[in-house]
């Protein structure tokens, strides 16, 4: 019995840290292979456009109506102090800092994640790894590396656009709905707001754009046995990527703090 | 004497428990047809996948033109040996994100650096060669299995390898397409003096493609030898897998597996 318990939780354990020694090797890969020759532009340019631009609408849709809900929570509380023209402040915070990135990234994952580990494992039981292979063209570099940078880039971009989309639904909530001063209401958030809050939030989304990256693509690149094992392998990248992003959201927080940032 | 193409010496792999290989062995000469058979599940593909440099054995020693595959260090050696020896795999293994010139032109262009143009070229002239003349801009989840697999050996030639291994390039095709893949093979050893392996259990095939056959049964190889030698053969397990008897030394060891 406690053998057996205790034998459990070796295997646990054993699994995590081959999963992030894995993850770590192949993400030193993965980002190294980049400066060698030849550099393959047009395959960056290709996952930029399908990773970030195609994200687009499902990100300013959903940062509208979340700018628009905190708007909407907050008023009835500062409305009991008269300070509704601060939701302003509140809204462009918590989306700078929390929401934009954190969402942008779980809509990405949800998006580009579940690709990249549905393609590449296809790719793996195919065969097609072992094909790229056999004509000496290093399959990291072809399908990982462009994939890891774009992610990181697309984040960024897609974080900036989700602040400002965000920002546009609070205050077509605050002044349009609930009839709040708008020179007040713009005036408050540049005195409270800070371009230091941009800045976390966007650091915080290059982190998660490498960990939605290089997580689904070292599911897919170890896919194993056919459809069941592609769709396996689909369903953890999402599940671990998503897992990862709160959990690293938490702890890049907790540092950039000691750093007063 | 022929000069050596592929010499597999005391190959042992293991995959957990099972073992697959327990000691194989064997000569393969430029320019001849060698074809390993065997019944399935025995390692014929992970056999080839070895001596492509795709899965490391345990054990041995394997040399393909005189070039030491296991251990290949420097990028120049590996991309030398990619281009001594190629692989066609069991389902073409076509990247199905790019049309079927693009497949073909593939090594030219991501390694070569050819443009894309020129590459076209090229890649027309080995599909036309292997009778796919106007399949160029389709993809390959349009093509029928044999035309796919015709694809991957203009994929292959297009590489200008020394040897090519087949990996079951006959199964799940008609009896035309098959005895059309036979000539291909056949065409390939005497007009481009390529030497191939091929892996197969499709005996009709195997004996009109073979110059020599590998009977690979139980993690060694019990026999080598022309189909003449092989058809005359006296041991068993050969006789009862190129009649295709349902009793036997190969039934008897798989129940005996089965418990």
């Amino acid at each position: 019995m406690l053998i057996s318990l205790l034998e459990k939780i070796g295997s646990y354990v054993i699994g995590f840290l081959e999963f992030w020694g894995r993850w770590f090797l192949l993400s030193l890969k993965a980002v190294s292979l980049a400066f060698k020759r030849p550099f393959r532009l047009k395959r960056y340019l290709y996952y930029f456009a399908t990773i970030g631009s195609d994200s687009l609408p499902v990100i300013a849709i959903t940062s509208l109506f979340t700018g628009g809900v905190i708007a909407l929570e907050t008023y009835s509380a500062f409305h009991r102090f008269n300070a509704e023209y601060m939701i302003g402040a509140v809204v462009a915070i918590s989306m700078a800092r929390e929401l934009s990135p954190v969402l942008s990234a779980l809509l990405v994952t949800a998006r580009s994640g579940s690709a990249m580990a549905a393609e590449i494992g296809t790719m793996r039981v195919t065969e097609q790894i072992d094909a790229l292979e056999m004509m000496a063209v290093n399959p990291i570099k072809f399908l990982i590396t462009p994939r890891l940078y774009t992610s990181v880039v697309s984040l960024v971009l897609l974080t900036i656009v989700s602040d400002i989309v965000g920002y546009i639904g609070g205050y077509l909530v605050s002044v349009h709905l609930f009839g709040v001063n708008k020179t007040l209401y713009l005036r408050y958030t540049q005195n409270l707001a800070e371009m230091s809050d941009v800045y976390h939030g966007l650091i915080k989304a290059a982190v998660f754009g490498f960990l939605i990256a290089s997580i689904s693509c070292l599911y897919g690149y170890y896919t194993r046995g056919g459809a069941k094992g592609v769709g396996e392998s689909t369903t953890k990248a999402v599940v671990s990527s998503s897992i990862a992003i709160l959990i690293f959201d938490y702890l890049i927080t907790y540092l950039l703090r000691l750093f007063n940032l | 004497m022929k000069e050596k193409a592929i010499v597999v010496e005391n190959l042992k792999k293991s995959f957990g428990k099972k073992e697959v290989h327990k000691g194989i062995t064997f000569t393969v000469y430029d320019r001849e047809v060698f074809v390993v058979m065997g019944p399935s599940g025995t390692g014929k593909s992970v056999l080839l996948k070895q001596i492509a440099g795709l899965i490391k054995p345990d054990s041995g020693k394997i040399t393909v033109y005189g070039i030491d595959v296991l251990n290949l260090k420097r990028e120049e050696e590996v991309e030398r040996f990619r281009e001594t020896l190629t692989y066609v795999f069991q389902s073409g293994a076509l990247f199905d994100s790019y049309p079927v010139w693009y497949n073909v032109a593939f090594y030219l262009i991501e390694k070569k650096g050819l443009k894309e143009k020129e590459a076209r070229e090229k890649a027309d002239y080995y599909l036309s060669l292997l009778g796919l003349s106007g399949t160029q801009d389709l993809y390959p989840s349009e093509l029928s299995g044999g035309m796919r697999k015709r694809v991957a050996v203009a994929r292959a030639l297009c590489m200008n390898p020394k040897c090519i291994l087949f990996d079951e390039p006959t199964s799940g095709l008609d009896p035309v397409m098959t005895a059309i893949l036979d000539r291909l093979i056949l065409k390939l050893r005497d007009d481009f003096n390529k030497t191939c392996v091929v892996v197969s259990h499709d005996v009709k095939s195997a004996f009109r493609i073979a110059d020599r056959i590998a009977i690979l049964f139980d993690g060694r190889i019990v026999e080598v030898g022309t189909p003449e030698e092989i058809k005359r053969s006296q041991n068993p397990i050969v006789k009862q897998f190129i009649n295709g008897e349902p009793e036997g030394p190969i039934t008897e060891l798989l129940e005996q597996r089965d418990g």
